[in-house]
């Protein structure tokens, strides 16, 4: 019995030793809250997918995560392990699902349709779902999806990690309401132009904290 | 010992049989290897028989009223009767002619503008659309968790009382893919097993003439998207496959339907404008204006005389197949009337 708890305690210290902690966070004034031009914009929905995660040395892949697709609820932190033992000084990730796994029929889990994240009449995953509510700005429903030509909405993004340990990850929303205000465009429900332009303010609004 | 070896030779021979009679109706002889990836989804007769269950539920819809098989009759090889536009909750007019139903394993994509692309997820479009069933799908699932009679399914089934939205899709898409209809005349004919009259062979080569680059044999589609002519409708302004890719190339533009138990479907086209075959053949054979992505191979009247049409509709009427409209194991399930 001791044996076989000392036995966990030793295995579990060793995942630790090597696991790499990812936390996913956003940052409003007060969450769900921002101020945006004088207006206080409440944030009733905020979720995105995260996939194929990869960690990487000197441009040499070493770690591609094993699981499918982190749906991250942005209303909350999360954190997640990796199992990678490998040093590495930069990751990557993909906001969205890209076509293999869309082609993939029913999944579960993360990825299940229950999750509100499945557009029904042109079938594929929301990248991006954005829902907010104010008095003084007109309220955003954005569902960002797509995943083909031409209204690919699939982002690619890169940081450098010096904090190896933890790495945490960041949505500024502040910087993304402020670009989607600048374009007056407030419901988004298919894939479009419109889209994949607010799709790239999304990718601009991520940035990885290093302390 | 051989009274044992008998029987367990007949054991082995039964066993065998079994395992044929599940592998035949997916590959019918003259299909080709179907499009749906059946390893991610291997059929299972009990997991099909609770996506048949689903299939004629009403509970899939928001008051209770509707289920798929009020818009998809097996009648009617699961398409809608007698009306251009499907009804849905409410009696609300749906914005399309509900399609048959049957061989879906062999489309890579579905409704006739292609928005779907996998057959797992079509059930989530009429359930979530607001001219239908009008449900949210994890509103559907937890209705169905909390049902009892589905309760005891599930633990037979999966061994646990409750499923997942994805064994949901899987199971209703299994339902589907046992939809399978390949025993028309036309097969017997194919197969050897029966002849055409005068009449329908003459109709099978004008069909084969002018028909069937589109509606390409045995599946009597070739899955392409096409504009076969009949223009936009009035009232509707549907502009088919352009609602998906949004290109201008693509106005007007529908999947080509398959023509098999086409006796059945009426009436007929995306929008159901056409009551009968006979008008249909009046449509692709009169003067008729066009747009400027018209199909070339529709773009003139086809050259058919009356009786050419008459033969042609004789072939049509070979593509009827009574053992899928009247297969009871498509059928409403009689266990569902108990509860
Ligand atoms: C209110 C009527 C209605 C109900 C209820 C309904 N459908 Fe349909 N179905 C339609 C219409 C209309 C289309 C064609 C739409 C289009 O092409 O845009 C269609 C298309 C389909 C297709 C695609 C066929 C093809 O060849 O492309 C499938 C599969 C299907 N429905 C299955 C179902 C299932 C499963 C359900 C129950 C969950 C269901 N339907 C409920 C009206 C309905
Ligand atoms: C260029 C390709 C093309 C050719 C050639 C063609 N069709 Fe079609 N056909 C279509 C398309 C596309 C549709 C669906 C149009 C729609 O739904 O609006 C269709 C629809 C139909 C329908 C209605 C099916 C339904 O379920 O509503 C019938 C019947 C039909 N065609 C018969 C014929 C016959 C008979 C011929 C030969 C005389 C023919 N077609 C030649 C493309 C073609």
């Amino acid at each position: 019995m001791i044996k076989a708890f000392l036995f966990l305690l030793c295995l579990c210290s060793y995942l630790q030793s090597f696991s790499q902690q990812i936390l996913f966070s956003t940052k409003a004034s007060t969450t769900p809250y921002v101020y945006l031009d004088q207006d206080t914009v409440e944030i009733k929905v905020l979720k995105y997918y995260i996939t194929k995660l990869q960690l990487w040395k000197h441009q040499q892949l070493v770690y591609t995560d094993q699981r499918g697709a982190y749906l991250i609820d942005g209303l909350r932190d999360t954190t997640y392990y990796l199992a990678n033992k490998k040093p590495f000084d930069s990751l990557s990730f993909t906001l969205g699902i890209d076509s293999a796994i869309q082609r993939k029929g029913a999944l579960g889990k993360d990825l299940d349709p229950t999750n509100g994240m499945y557009w029904a009449w042109q079938s594929g995953y929301i990248h991006f779902k954005l829902e907010t509510h104010s008095s003084n700005n007109k309220p955003l429903q954005l569902h960002i999806g797509g995943y083909a030509y031409p209204f690919n909405t699939l982002q690619r993004l890169g940081f450098k990690v010096s904090n190896t340990k933890k790495i945490s990850i960041q949505l500024e929303l502040l910087k993304l309401l402020q670009q989607i205000n600048s374009q007056k465009v407030f419901k988004i429900m298919s894939p479009s132009a419109e889209a994949v332009l607010i799709a790239s303010f999304i990718a601009q609004s991520f940035s990885i904290s290093n302390e | 010992m051989n009274k044992l070896g008998c029987i367990l030779l007949i054991c082995l021979g039964w066993l065998w049989l079994c395992s044929h009679q599940s592998a035949t109706p997916l590959f019918p002889k003259p299909f080709p290897k179907p499009i749906y990836d059946l390893a991610s989804n291997p059929l299972q007769k009990d997991v099909i028989d609770l996506g048949r269950r689903f299939f004629y539920d009403p509970i899939l819809s928001k008051n209770n009223t509707i289920s798929c098989a009020s818009c998809h009759s097996p009648y009617n090889a699961f398409a809608h009767v007698d009306h251009a536009l499907s009804h849905g909750i409410y009696d609300r007019i749906g914005f399309r002619n509900a399609p048959a139903l049957f061989n879906v394993a062999w489309a890579p994509y579905f409704m006739q503008d292609g928005a779907i692309h996998h057959l797992d997820m079509q059930a989530l479009a009429p359930i979530s659309d607001s001219n239908e069933m009008q449900e949210t799908f994890d509103h559907v699932i937890s209705k169905i968790n909390a049902d009892t009679s589905y309760k005891i399914l599930f633990k037979k089934v999966y061994h646990q009382p409750q499923i997942s939205g994805a064994q949901f899709l899987k199971a209703m898409a299994q339902f589907l893919l046992s939809l399978v209809s390949a025993e028309s005349k036309y097969d017997s004919v194919m197969r050897g097993k029966a002849s055409f009259s005068q009449q329908e062979k003459k109709g099978y080569l004008l069909f084969q003439k002018h028909c069937a680059n589109c509606h390409q044999e045995p599946l009597f589609t070739n899955y392409t998207f096409a504009n076969n002519g009949i223009g936009a409708d009035q009232h509707l302004h549907d502009l088919g496959r352009y609602r998906v890719t949004k290109d201008s190339n693509d106005l007007l533009k529908f999947k080509v339907p398959s023509l098999r138990n086409i006796e059945f479907t009426a009436p007929y086209m995306h929008d159901g404008r056409f009551a009968s075959l006979k008008d249909v053949l009046r449509f692709y054979t009169s003067p008729h204006p066009t747009q400027a992505n018209t199909d070339n191979r529709v773009k003139h009247p086809f050259p058919l005389s009356a009786n050419d049409q008459v033969d042609i509709l004789a072939f049509l009427l070979c593509l009827s197949d009574k053992h899928f409209i009247f297969n009871p194991q498509h059928a409403y399930p009689k266990s569902m009337l108990k509860n």
